[in-house]
């Protein structure tokens, strides 16, 4: 073992220098050729800057709602529920989610709500939610915006994102691309 | 088709179909072979091994490679702890995260060492960037340890060597520069270009669209999650893993994370089928491990697709499936087909949270990480699949009688006694020199001549210079068929220990002492290594595991029971202990080998060892010899063949009157064939002499009165007929030639040197012998014959007994290199011999048997002595070792099998009045808990002496084919292990409980 020892730490510091020092720094050096130079894509809006990707908390009636978040859309950590599919308690609390969802949208029927708009996503930070989780809003906004139904939407139809090459996976919308469309309507 | 499914679908096909050609790359990776990638990699791996000093190309054994393995990663671990504690006040941490304390920091060094990746830190608050680049060095250095390790087994199993098994730091760069890094690279630039960061800033403060204040952790991400997929890590950069929408921003990188996970472990598979040379294995193994993966997927996806019942209940639309910790982008489907390939291939990273998944997808999820093989971790995957190989085969193996090919087999030398009596021969021989003084063998020196009359042993190898002689040299090559040699020509050698049968000779003495035939035969037998079975020490191997597992089982019960709040009475700790621990079969294994040495002993056979009658269990060749085995000792006299144009009648007469003094075998066999006493020929004895046969006319015969009546070798005869200018009849010549190649032997009869017919002599094949071997071949042993025969002759018996490969022309070295040969390929040889000359080949078979009647050198060689001095023995001793290796692993099987009921009445009883859930598991329905432990411990003690008897008789063995024979003991002794304590332990029950 003693004649391992040298040669192993010699040979530990030369994969340090190619795997953890250059190896990064090439990725980094690719990355200032990103779209946003590798610090997460930026969407500017009024002058604000958002992380596209990153889910924001929208609670008002004038806004689509994003989904319930287990860390309340604190993007400086990120996490589920990690509740079991029986538990009592957090089937208490989705049922909660179903009557404050009920309570602002009156016009709903209660088979039209879609799941994921009463389960909260796995990082807490899911900035997509489904088509139906924007359609069944609709009516509220519409409300509390004063708009036409038909606007809303045609604005989500806009804003739905096909499967990948219309072929893999789900449609989704970003809902905070929506919703700021939602705000430029006006 | 829905797009979620289509998406998967393409997914794992484009993972299995890349894999071919990674897999192709990987080989030539470790074998040394040229790639595309050279010129970028070798000036790079060069310097690394000029800074470290070490020589890639020095071979290292398995202890070498374990000592570099633990070496090379105990710095790692000890760089870890220095760097995790530190890394509060150390560069490179825009957040100011804290160091980690000891025992946080202990838990991640080890978790990321090891490659489990097991995380108790979240990854934005508890780790600095250079922590991180850290754990990223780690999940490349984890990756190549296992894929190194991988790389030693295959070399192992290609080369069947445990000694030249290549460089472990070798195999440990090139994984890490030339397979994980080119893989990583790509994987880490189509992340950045979909939005993963890859920034040293640290976290960005924002307001929401509401105008709420939030914080954005960042970081260099893409890099870290690139390894982390490609080395199966797992370990997230953020604290969500690949949930978070930074580590997995869209379906295509979700897609490409995937990808990345599946294709090494996959690839390896194919990888070991070219490093191997056996494509065909891992193709099977490919398909095994698929059939699992599939098995434990396809549920899942339906599963999760479907929902939570609990929420469609509640009446909403529940048509996306079960979203709780479900991203909208990834969706129900890639979730769950992830959960599977993520735990299956101990990667371990999530995209969505295992605890919210459906109960049943969360127990696949666990079968699959206790599997962790369908596919597995790059290297440790096949691994632990060979692993899971070579118990299976194991255990089926002694259940069928035979052992394992997997297994190495270990080289016991052996004594050297059996070389006395060889040494005996030479050195006291008596040699009479030309002026009639008497030395000693040993005394003879290269050039002296000495004397060898009828009945004398030739006492050194030399060249006869006068004289002519039949010598009996079956000592040497085993047939008994005396052969001539005379002085002159390429036939005037003689070898010492043969016996001169009649003549005299005088020979000069050719080697020096040291350097004689029977010399080099001691050489031989002392050289010769015998094979030892790894059977026992397998299976000790085995149970101590199995001893292992359950006192790990027995011990972590006390920290569960007490989480449960349960009391467990000690008593009722090492009542378990007891009953779990294979206290069965460990009784009954010396019971085992000492009845089958017994059973040997009734058979006639005497054993040296136990081991022997195990060893012949397992035999894979059987050399025979064919004089005495396959055939009667003697040729016979199967046809009478007249010369054209001489009559039937006459010919015949002729050729009774020939051997009607004949006394050998062949000579009476004529007679006997002919069916004609030789005194009905009215010939009065005063005009007959008989003509003996000598090696210089090499033909006998009969002169009667003026008629010279000779038979003998075709050539013998023309020579005489043709020395009277009669002619040497084409039909003979033919006649002479057919029968010589259907394997007989011709002898020709002459009237007066004229040729009058030919008489065909045949080895008689024993009675029933076709079926012996029939019976060998459905037990999978080769069969071989060893003659003296010429091949023609060798071939012709051996496709008319059906024995399988023949030995031609067989001198001692030629039984010797073909038992190597078969052993070198990893086969067990037995052999049955009596000669001398066949010492040395009987002390290199790995069973040797020898006749009682043979010579004092051929018993003492051997391991086994048969006192019928039956040469089919062998047979029997076969079929003895076969039940002894059965009832071994029947037994195992069925103590093991045992536990499954011992386990379910004891742990409910154990825990039934904590956890009433339990008592869904409480299937046998035991009176009490007391009771339920006294049943099982009482079991326990009556089954040892209930299969005593079984022990002694052994199991019955039954030439019906392996997999026949493997269903059969596995319904008996497996299914049966488990029903026979279920019933038994109930009705223990019923009458214990009647007293408690």
């Amino acid at each position: 073992m003693r004649k391992n020892i040298l040669p192993a730490i010699r040979l530990s510091l030369t994969l340090i220098v190619f795997l953890a020092i250059l190896y990064p720094l090439t990725v980094w050096g690719i990355a200032r050729f990103s779209p946003d130079s590798g610090k997460g894509e930026v969407l500017e809006h009024n002058g604000k800057k958002y992380y596209s990707n990153i889910g924001q908390s929208f609670t008002e009636d004038k806004y689509f709602w994003s989904r319930p978040s287990a860390v309340n859309y604190n993007a400086a950590g990120s996490g589920g529920s990690n509740k079991g599919p029986s538990n009592e308690e957090y089937l208490a609390r989705v049922r909660a989610r179903i009557d404050t969802f009920l309570a602002h949208n009156s016009d709903i029927e209660k088979s039209a709500i879609p799941v994921d708009l009463i389960t909260a996503s796995g990082s807490g930070l899911d900035p997509d939610f489904s088509v139906q989780a924007a359609k069944v809003q609709v009516k509220r906004i519409a409300k509390a915006r004063n708009m036409d139904e038909s606007k809303l939407l045609e604005l989500i139809d806009r804003q739905t994102e096909k499967p990948l090459f219309g072929l893999f996976g789900p449609e989704k919308i970003n809902v905070l691309k929506l919703n700021i469309a939602l705000d430029n309507l006006k | 088709m829905n797009t979620e499914i289509l998406g998967i679908i393409v997914i794992f096909v484009l993972s299995v179909i890349l894999a071919i050609p990674l897999g192709k790359y990987i080989t030539k990776v470790y074998a040394g072979g040229k790639t595309l990638l050279d010129p970028v990699f070798n000036p790079v791996e060069r310097l690394f091994y000029r800074v470290s000093g070490i020589d890639p190309d020095k071979e290292m054994n398995w202890k070498q490679h374990l000592v570099a393995l633990l070496t090379i990663n105990l710095i790692w671990f000890l760089l870890s702890m220095l760097i995790l504690m530190t890394m509060g006040s150390l560069p490179l941490n825009p957040d100011h995260n804290p160091g980690m304390p000891p025992d946080l920091a202990f838990n991640t060094a080890v978790s990321f060492v090891v490659n489990c990746n097991l995380q108790h830190y979240s990854g934005e608050t508890g780790i600095s960037y250079l922590g991180q680049m850290w754990l990223m060095f780690l999940q490349f250095m984890s990756a190549g340890t296992g894929m190194a390790a991988a790389v030693v087994v295959f070399r192992a199993f290609g080369d069947k060597t445990t000694t030249r098994l290549g460089n472990f730091y070798n195999y440990l760069v090139k994984s890490c520069v030339r397979i994980l890094l080119p893989i990583s690279l790509l994987i880490a630039l189509v992340l950045v270009f979909e939005g993963t960061p890859m920034t040293f800033e640290g976290k960005d403060s924002i307001t929401t669209l509401q105008g709420d204040p939030i914080e954005v952790s960042r970081g260099p991400a893409a890099a870290f999650i690139a390894i982390k997929h490609v080395g199966t890590n797992g370990g997230g950069f953020f604290g969500a893993n690949s949930a978070h929408p930074f580590e997995n921003p869209s379906y295509l990188t979700n897609m490409v994370e995937m990808f990345a996970q599946l294709v090494i472990p996959i690839a390896m598979i194919f990888a070991f089928g070219y490093f191997t040379g056996r494509k065909r294995l891992s193709r099977i193994i490919f398909g095994v491990m698929t059939v699992g993966f599939l098995f434990l997927v396809v549920p899942n996806i339906i599963m999760e697709m479907k929902g939570n019942p609990a929420i469609s209940a509640m009446g909403i639309d529940n048509s996306l499936g079960a979203m709780e910790g479900k991203e909208i982008r990834i969706g129900a489907a890639a979730s769950g087909f992830w959960s599977i390939v993520t735990t299956v291939i101990s990667t371990g990273s999530v995209n969505a949270m295992h605890d919210s998944t459906m109960p049943l997808s969360g127990m696949n999820q666990l079968l699959a990480m206790m599997a962790n093989s369908f596919y597995g971790g790059v290297g440790v995957g096949i691994l632990n699949f060979l692993i899971f190989i070579v118990l299976a085969v194991f255990i089926s193996g002694l259940m069928i009688g035979r052992t394992p090919e997997f297994l190495g087999k270990k080289i016991e030398a052996r004594g050297k006694a059996q070389a006395d009596s060889l040494r005996k021969t030479r050195e006291e021989t008596p040699a009479r020199l030309q002026n009639g003084s008497v030395i000693s063998s040993a005394q003879l020196k290269k050039g002296d001549v000495f004397v060898c009359e009828a009945g004398d042993i030739v006492p050194a190898d030399g060249e006869i210079i006068e004289g002519l002689a039949t010598i009996d040299e079956s000592a040497i090559t085993g047939e008994s068929a005396p052969v001539v040699r005379e002085a002159g020509g390429d036939k005037s050698s003689v070898t010492g220990g043969t016996k001169v049968l009649s003549d005299k000779i005088i020979v000069k003495v050719v080697t020096r002492p040291g350097e004689s035939f029977l010399d080099k035969m001691i050489a031989l037998v002392e050289g010769a290594s015998r094979q030892k079975t790894p059977n026992e020490i397998a299976l000790t191997i085995l149970l101590a595991g199995f001893v292992l597992i359950f006192i790990i089982v027995c011990v972590t019960l006390k920290p569960f029971a007490d989480y449960a709040n349960v009391s467990i009475t000690i008593g009722a700790f090492i009542s378990l202990f007891v009953c779990l621990i294979p206290t069965t079969i460990g009784g009954l294994l010396s019971a085992i080998g000492i009845a089958g040495m017994d059973r040997a002993l009734r058979a006639n056979v005497i054993t040296k060892s136990g081991k022997a009658v195990e060893t012949a269990g397992d035999i894979d060749v059987l050399l025979l010899d064919k004089t005495g085995t396959i055939t009667i000792g003697n040729r016979k006299a199967t046809h009478l063949y007249p010369a054209d144009g001489v009559n039937r009648e006459e010919f015949v007469r002729v050729a009774v009157l020939s051997s009607s003094a004949d006394q050998t075998p062949e000579g009476k066999s004529i007679v006997e064939l002919a069916q004609v006493n030789p005194s009905n020929y009215n010939i009065s004895s005063s005009r007959v002499k008989f003509i003996e046969f000598t090696a210089e006319t090499r033909c006998s015969g009969v002169d009667i009165g003026d008629t010279q009546i000779r038979k003998g070798a075709a050539d013998a005869i023309r020579a005489l007929a043709e020395k009277d200018g009669n002619p040497y009849p084409e039909d003979v010549a033919n006649k002479v030639k057919t029968i010589s190649e259907k394997g007989g032997t011709p002898l020709v009869v002459s009237v007066n040197n004229k040729i009058v017919g030919t008489i065909e002599l045949q080895d008689i094949i024993k009675p029933g012998i076709q079926e012996r071997f029939e019976r060998l071949r459905k037990m999978g042993i080769k069969t071989v014959m060893v003659t003296g025969d010429n091949p023609l002759t060798a071939r012709y018996i051996s496709e008319k007994v059906g024995v399988d490969d023949f030995i031609a022309e067989a001198k001692p070295e030629d039984k010797m290199n073909y038992i190597k040969k078969e052993q070198n390929e990893g086969r067990l040889v037995a052999m049955m011999g009596d000669g001398t000359n066949d010492a040395p080949a009987l002390a290199q078979a790995n069973v040797g048997v020898a006749m009682n009647s043979g010579t004092e050198a051929a018993k003492e060689a051997g391991n086994m002595v048969d006192l019928d001095n039956d040469p089919t023995k062998l047979i029997e001793v076969v079929e003895i070792g076969k039940q002894l290796l059965m009832t071994r692993g029947t037994l195992t099987t069925f103590s093991i099998a045992n536990d499954v009921a011992k386990y379910f009445a004891i742990i409910p009883a154990l825990f039934i009045t904590a956890i009433p859930a339990l008592q869904n598991l409480n299937i046998m329905k035991l009176g009490s808990p007391e009771s339920a432990i006294l049943s099982a411990i009482i079991f326990n003690a009556i089954i040892i002496p209930i299969l005593i008897p079984l022990a002694l008789k052994g199991v019955a063995y039954k030439p019906i084919g392996a997999s026949a024979l493997l269903r059969r003991n596995l319904l008996i002794y497996g299914f049966g292990g488990i029903m026979v304590p279920f019933a038994g332990i109930k009705l223990i029950d019923m009458v214990v409980s009647l007293f408690i």
